[in-house]
């Protein structure tokens, strides 16, 4: 598996965590928050703390609420990872 | 008369309520609410165009996802103000969607339990049963919850980019007060205190061209005699006692009734009936969600 994919596996992960989704199967990179119930504002900071515990990261603040897709938090993930 | 519109989600409907009671708005304007989402039983929002041709001040709620869609319905010298939700996600760390919870109108519009609990749900899913799950919310839940400190770092950063965007700024008051003042029942839904600043901000702002407001502030007196009930205060969602100790919440009462829409729970009889509501809509969905 490649760094990119086990980063998307990992927010794929988050993902099915934080809303309590059965699967995460029907998510993929241009999955965005309208696409997953309960993905509003508030509970995306939710998701980014799920997130940074995964991969054991400090996603950048200037830009996590700026992200349009599951693509953009993966990018944003494969960032803060090179820095580690 | 001048119309004043408000724009926005059930805080902005609030907004709306609360200004119609002040005799100095009341002479000045017919303030109109204009719904910003679907509503369960209500529907979606519909600006009358004689009510949009008459606006002066257009009081909008920002969000991204729903801009107010008929600002060329504006006459060109209405004043628009924009101001954030008042929100909060830190005192609920595993607030989610309540997948069991569905509208169950009259008395339950939004649904019994429409702010749901992950640490909950996810027990549920797995199978335990209503006693199991209570147990161990009970008992063990605090090692479900997220670091607080992140958290509030990630909630800071939220709010304050939010308020970039916006005329009117809450962030600052709401992270420097929410620890010594209660400023919210649920994650969305602010008690009058937080109201009341939202509101006084928006009439300094909207003062600025609409000398009718100027000077103008609602006090603690006008929404204990208008709104003797919260506003948006039907229901208040218990907050778990480690994150009230982490953030030395003054005003937190480990004992306290809960208000439940028009009833109230405590902290243990409310999740037990959320888990009670979760478990059968997983065995039974249609006996689960019938009156």
């Amino acid at each position: 598996m490649s760094d990119r994919e086990e980063s998307f596996s990992g927010v794929r992960e988050a993902i099915v965590r934080t809303f309590a989704l059965r699967s995460g199967d029907s998510i993929a990179a241009g999955t965005t928050s309208a696409d997953v119930p309960g993905w509003d504002s508030l509970s995306h900071s939710l998701l980014l703390m799920a997130i940074e515990e995964r991969f054991g990261i400090d996603l950048p603040l200037d830009r996590v609420y700026e992200a349009r897709n599951v693509g953009d938090l993966v990018d944003l993930v494969e960032a803060a990872r090179s820095h580690v | 008369m001048e119309t004043l519109i408000v724009y926005g989600n059930c805080q902005a409907e609030a907004v709306a309520t609360v200004l119609r009671k002040h005799p100095r708005v009341q002479a000045a304007y017919d303030v109109v609410y204009f719904r910003s989402f679907e509503h369960p039983t209500e529907g979606t929002g519909i600006l009358n165009e004689a009510d949009a041709a008459r606006c002066r001040l257009l009081f909008e709620q920002y969000d991204a996802k729903a801009p107010f869609p008929s600002a060329e319905k504006l006459p060109e010298g209405a004043k628009r103000v924009r101001f954030p939700a008042a929100d909060l996600h830190l005192l609920w760390p595993l607030g989610s969607v309540n997948p069991a919870n569905v509208p169950e109108p009259p008395r339950f519009p939004h649904g019994r339990f429409s702010y749901g609990d992950a640490a909950i749900i996810r027990r549920i899913q797995s199978g335990a049963t209503a006693a199991e799950v209570l147990e161990y919310y009970l008992e063990r839940s605090d090692q479900e919850l997220p670091d607080l400190e992140k958290f509030l770092r990630l909630e800071r950063a939220r709010l304050e980019q939010r308020d970039a965007k916006c005329d009117v700024k809450i962030a600052a008051y709401i992270l420097e007060h929410f620890a010594r003042e209660r400023l919210f029942w649920t994650v969305n839904h602010p008690t009058h205190d937080l109201l009341r600043v939202l509101i006084n901000a928006l009439l300094s702002h909207g003062a600025s061209s609409e000398p009718r407001l100027a000077g103008m502030t609602l006090d603690a007196s006008f929404f204990a005699e208008c709104f003797p009930s919260e506003v948006l205060g039907p229901i208040a969602v218990p907050i778990h006692p480690k994150v009230a100790d982490h953030f030395g919440l003054a005003w937190y009462d480990r004992n306290e009734q809960w208000q439940y829409y028009g009833e109230t729970r405590t902290y243990e009889s409310y999740f037990r009936e959320m888990i009670e509501h979760g478990v059968a809509a997983r065995t039974s969905p249609q006996e689960a969600t019938s009156e």
